[in-house]
This record gives structure tokens, C-alpha cells and sequence, in this order.
């Protein structure tokens, strides 16, 4: 029943949004910042650009909303704009990569963000390339199916498989030092 | 033991991936494989572990602000295409105009020198104000109707100048080119707009 409930007010919800109503955005934006944020920080691991990359997708949003043709939830929809605007991140400053320094800093922002998680289990994830970082996160942690992601990334389910069991793999090797 | 599922297939098996004879062939093994059995252990467990993840922010959200009409504005390929081939024709006019008064111009009439070193100047600033129209824009200091009218002008005298330059050294084929890419330009920024 919950689910039901659940699937009607997005349904009215994305029939604001598309309206134009401000107070719908208002409500999107409260219901899903926390969300948007977690991700865009797991996947950046960098608190000032993730807060950047959520006002992203938040704008895309606003002006794409007409195009949400309402096939998944909004939250994957949000998803998958959160993961290509990080893509697009990673793209535009390729020189920016995790250094020890950059790690330490987002322990201290994610044991801020996420109380009661496992340090050690954040850092292991932060530690991945930021291809099987994205492809565990969506599927481990979100729950997305390999198809999904494979979509969202344009590459083969095949090639998603592959990154993902090689991040299990190093995340298992990071967790038994 | 001498044949062991491959840490793939061991995954595949973990997420209800495999099926037939691959499948059944896994399963019968890991059934009695100690060494398959707590490998998959460890990754049962990471994968709990994982799932068990908060997956929202515990922080209060940052004040929303709505977006101005700026950002929402989509800024085309064309667009970007436009204030990156402006930039460079700019850049690559106003360098040329710079190289061409060398001392080797030192016999040319001196009136042709100062004639260039106006230009140049004027290539320099409309250069500048059409990328700052551009810039201002995108960041909201001036509506849209206000930086497409700043960025003609500019373009317009950029045109002009470089024209004029190029009369002064008709034999110069590098800024004939330049020239020619700025007429395009505005050919493309006209079009745009259509």
C-alpha cells in the first residue's frame, strides 16, 4: 500500500514539476537533496564539488523535467544525472585524483554526513577508479540492475559486470589489510 | 580439486546471474568446495555490508536557490561553438596583428604603422567585449536580448577592423583566413538566431 501511495504522489509530484509549480520543485528538492548528495559525494568524494554537482542536477531537473517521460522513479532518473554530471566532472578535470590528503578530508565530511558507518567500508569505496567506484555504488549500494546501469553509461552489460566484480574484488582486498 | 569456477562466475552465482548446466555446475561445486565456499562468504558478506549503507545525507539541505534565467537557458553546442571559434579567431587576430608590427615593417609608411597599431587596438577591445558579453551572460549580470547585442557590436567591429587590417597587408594569406573565419562566424551567429 505504501508503495502504492508512494508511486501516486510522484505521479502528482512529476505532474507539477512538469506545470512549472515552484512549490513542487521545493518539495522535489527537499524530498531528494539527501539522497542526490550521498551519491554525488560517494562518486566525487569531494564535499565542495558534490554540493556543485547537486545544484547541477537540480537545475537539469527544472529544465528537463518536461522530458521525464515517467519509465523509472524520478529518484533514477535523478540518479542517472547525478552519475553523468560526475562523468562529465571527471571528463572536464582529469587531473583531479584522489590523493591521501583528498581521502582524509572525505572521512571527515562522510563520518559528519553518514553517522554510524563503517570508516573503514567509505574508504575502501572511495579508494576504487572512479569506473568501479560508479558501477559498485549503483548497483551494491542504490540497487540499480546491471541493465540499468549499462544504460545510464552507454556500455555493455558485459563491460558493467567486469567492473563490478573487479571493484568487489579490491574492495575485499582493501578490507583484509 | 581440480577445477574451480572462476571469481566471475562465483559473482554471477552471488547475483542469480548464471543459469542451465553453468549454473548447476557452480552450485554442485561450491557445495563441497571449502576454499569456493568461503570466498563467497567474504563477498556475502561485503555485499551486506554495502547494502546496509545509509544512502541519504544525514545533513540539512543547503538553501535552494532557484536557478536564474541564466542557467536555465540552454547554451547550444552552436553557441559554445561560436565563443570558442570567436576566442580563437581573436586570439589568433590579435597575435597576428601583433607579429605583423615588427621592426620589419620599419620601411612601410609610417602612417600605415599607426593605421595597424589603431586596429590591432580595436581588434583587442571588440575581442574582449565579446567574450565578456558572452561571460556577463552566463553569469547573470545581463539578460540575454542585452549580451546578443553586445556580442553583434563587438563582433561587427571585430569584423571591421580585421577587414581594414587585412586591406593593409592584402598579401598576407595567415590573415586573410582570420578574416575570413570571423565573416563565418557572424554568418553562424545570424543563423543561430533563427
Amino acid at each position: 500500500m505504501a508503495t502504492v501511495v508512494g508511486m501516486e504522489s510522484e505521479f502528482w509530484l512529476a505532474r507539477s514539476l512538469k506545470q512549472g509549480s515552484d512549490q513542487a520543485f521545493e518539495v522535489l528538492y527537499a524530498q531528494q537533496y539527501r539522497s542526490v548528495y550521498a551519491l554525488a559525494l560517494r562518486l566525487l568524494c569531494d564535499p565542495g564539488t558534490a554540493e556543485d554537482v547537486v545544484q547541477e542536477v537540480f537545475i537539469s531537473v527544472w529544465r528537463g523535467i518536461k522530458g521525464f517521460r515517467g519509465e523509472g522513479s524520478i529518484l533514477q532518473w535523478m540518479h542517472t544525472i547525478t552519475v553523468r554530471t560526475a562523468i562529465r566532472r571527471w571528463q572536464h578535470h582529469p587531473e583531479v585524483q584522489l590523493d591521501e590528503e583528498m581521502i582524509l578530508r572525505y572521512e571527515q565530511t562522510a563520518t559528519r554526513v553518514f553517522p554510524d558507518i563503517r570508516i573503514q567500508l567509505e574508504r575502501a569505496i572511495a579508494m576504487l577508479p572512479a569506473g568501479a567506484r560508479t558501477v559498485l555504488l549503483l548497483h551494491d549500494v542504490y540497487g540499480h540492475t546491471h541493465s540499468e546501469i549499462a544504460a545510464l553509461l552507454d556500455v555493455a552489460v558485459g563491460t558493467v559486470k567486469a567492473q563490478l566484480h573487479r571493484a568487489r574484488n579490491l574492495m575485499k582486498q582493501e578490507l583484509q589489510r | 580439486m581440480s577445477w574451480h569456477p572462476s571469481e566471475s562466475q562465483l559473482h554471477n552465482f552471488l547475483d542469480d546471474e548464471l543459469q542451465g548446466e553453468e549454473l548447476h555446475a557452480v552450485q554442485s561445486h561450491v557445495e563441497d568446495c571449502a576454499e569456493c565456499q568461503t570466498n563467497l562468504a567474504s563477498t556475502r558478506a561485503l555485499l551486506h555490508e554495502l547494502k546496509s549503507l545509509p544512502t541519504e545525507a544525514q545533513t540539512a539541505p543547503t538553501p535552494w536557490n532557484p536557478p536564474v534565467q541564466h542557467q536555465l537557458n540552454t547554451v547550444s553546442p552552436r553557441f559554445l561553438a561560436i565563443a570558442a571559434g570567436a576566442a580563437i579567431a581573436i586570439f589568433a587576430a590579435g597575435i597576428f596583428a601583433g607579429i605583423s608590427m615588427r621592426p620589419f615593417s620599419v620601411s612601410r609608411p609610417r602612417v600605415g604603422d599607426q593605421g595597424r597599431a589603431q586596429l590591432t587596438e580595436e581588434i583587442q577591445h571588440s575581442g574582449t567585449q565579446y567574450v565578456t558579453a558572452i561571460a556577463r551572460w552566463r553569469r547573470g549580470e545581463s539578460s540575454k536580448v542585452g549580451a546578443d547585442q553586445g556580442r553583434e557590436a563587438a563582433l561587427a567591429t571585430l569584423y571591421g577592423a580585421a577587414y581594414e587590417l587585412q586591406k593593409l597587408q592584402p598579401e598576407d594569406r595567415r590573415l586573410k583566413s582570420i578574416v575570413r573565419s570571423i565573416h563565418d562566424l557572424r554568418d553562424i551567429d545570424l543563423e543561430s538566431k533563427r
